[in-house]
């Protein structure tokens, strides 16, 4: 009986949604308007309103950036659900890990990663720093920042991994991007605009170019900062295992 | 000679996209979707959005990947 009622609210949930998409206007049609008022609105003003030929920059971070604040809000949600799955620790520095394979890397791999990961994460700087110029952008470092810490925790172990970015500077760095994002959007504010107009208070009424540039580099570097420590939070989690009084298991 | 490469880079993609569930290995899955990532990466270049190229490549071809890789050696690696 319950599955009767189960599949006949399902059916009718389903006829509903299928009408509702049939009646919005087919995808790609030239007369939307989304195609043509607010496309070409992007196109054409863009790159004077935003600053930036870069208009993928612009729309994230301009045009929408209240979409890109939400995401960065569903960072700390994912962080939560993996802490809510997996457990946090109560000590600092986990005392066992997962290491099934005995082997440890050969002295040419290691120096090999001695030798380019400070080049990797000068890469991802340069990501984060011309995202408004050149494709990239926050995101795309952060994540950039996370195959870097997994490249050194790979090769050198858990614990010295962990000793690298230990658990206090994680979590004083995870808190980033949102605080970026209310500091520029209160500045915007205290300035007498809207939230997120990159202004400055009391020193025009206008954007000025510099000081919107720096905005947007704030704001760049508090989402690049924030994804790849949440990497480095979700592979510490995923890696530590609990204190059990056989170790040997985990061997 | 852009369709030849656009098809066969379409069809690599659904037959790794098949081999990724049906195979028994976990493993072996896991690589499959890398390699379904590194494909992707390949097409959101050719759709002119390198955002999404590096995004991917780097967010889902590398970290999403050693994640399962992690989560295999913690639980079984064969699919009953």
């Amino acid at each position: 009986m319950k599955r009767v009622l189960a599949l006949l609210f399902t059916g009718a949930l389903a006829v509903v949604l299928l009408y509702v998409v049939a009646l919005l206007p087919t995808m790609g049609d030239a007369d939307n308007p989304t195609n043509r008022h607010v496309v070409p609105r992007y196109l054409e003003h863009g790159e004077q309103e935003a600053g930036t030929s870069n208009i993928v920059a612009a729309v994230v971070f301009n045009y929408r950036g209240y979409d890109t604040m939400g995401e960065v809000a569903i960072f700390s949600a994912a962080l939560a659900g993996v802490f809510a799955v997996l457990g946090m620790s109560r000590k600092k520095i986990a005392e066992a890990f997962v290491d099934r394979s005995g082997v440890k890397f050969s002295f040419i791999s290691s120096t090999a990663v001695i030798l380019v990961l400070p080049l990797i994460i000068l890469f991802s700087i340069y990501i984060i720093l011309y995202g408004i110029d050149l494709p990239g952008g926050g995101f795309q470092g952060g994540a950039i920042i996370g195959a870097a810490v997994i490249i050194l925790t790979v090769t050198f172990g858990f614990y010295k991994a962990q000793n690298r970015i230990p658990h206090h500077v994680r979590t004083i760095l995870e808190g980033t991007a949102i605080s970026a994002f209310f500091l520029v959007g209160t500045a915007g504010v205290i300035g007498g605009a809207n939230f997120l107009t990159y202004i400055l208070p009391q020193l025009s009424t206008q954007t000025q170019p510099a000081v919107r540039d720096l905005m947007l580099l704030v704001l760049l570097f508090g989402v690049g900062i924030k994804g790849g420590m949440i990497f480095t939070s979700i592979l510490f989690a995923l890696m530590r295992e609990e204190e059990t009084n056989d170790v040997e298991h985990a061997r | 000679m852009l369709q030849a490469l656009n098809i066969i880079l379409l069809a690599s993609l659904i037959v790794t996209a098949l081999a990724a569930c049906l195979l028994r290995n976990l493993l072996a899955a896991v690589v499959m979707l890398g390699a379904f990532s590194l494909l992707m990466g390949i097409m959101w270049v050719m759709l002119r959005a390198p955002d999404l190229a590096l995004a991917e490549v780097a967010a889902i071809g590398v970290v999403s990947t050693i994640f399962f890789v992690v989560t295999i050696f913690k639980t079984e690696r064969k699919e009953e």
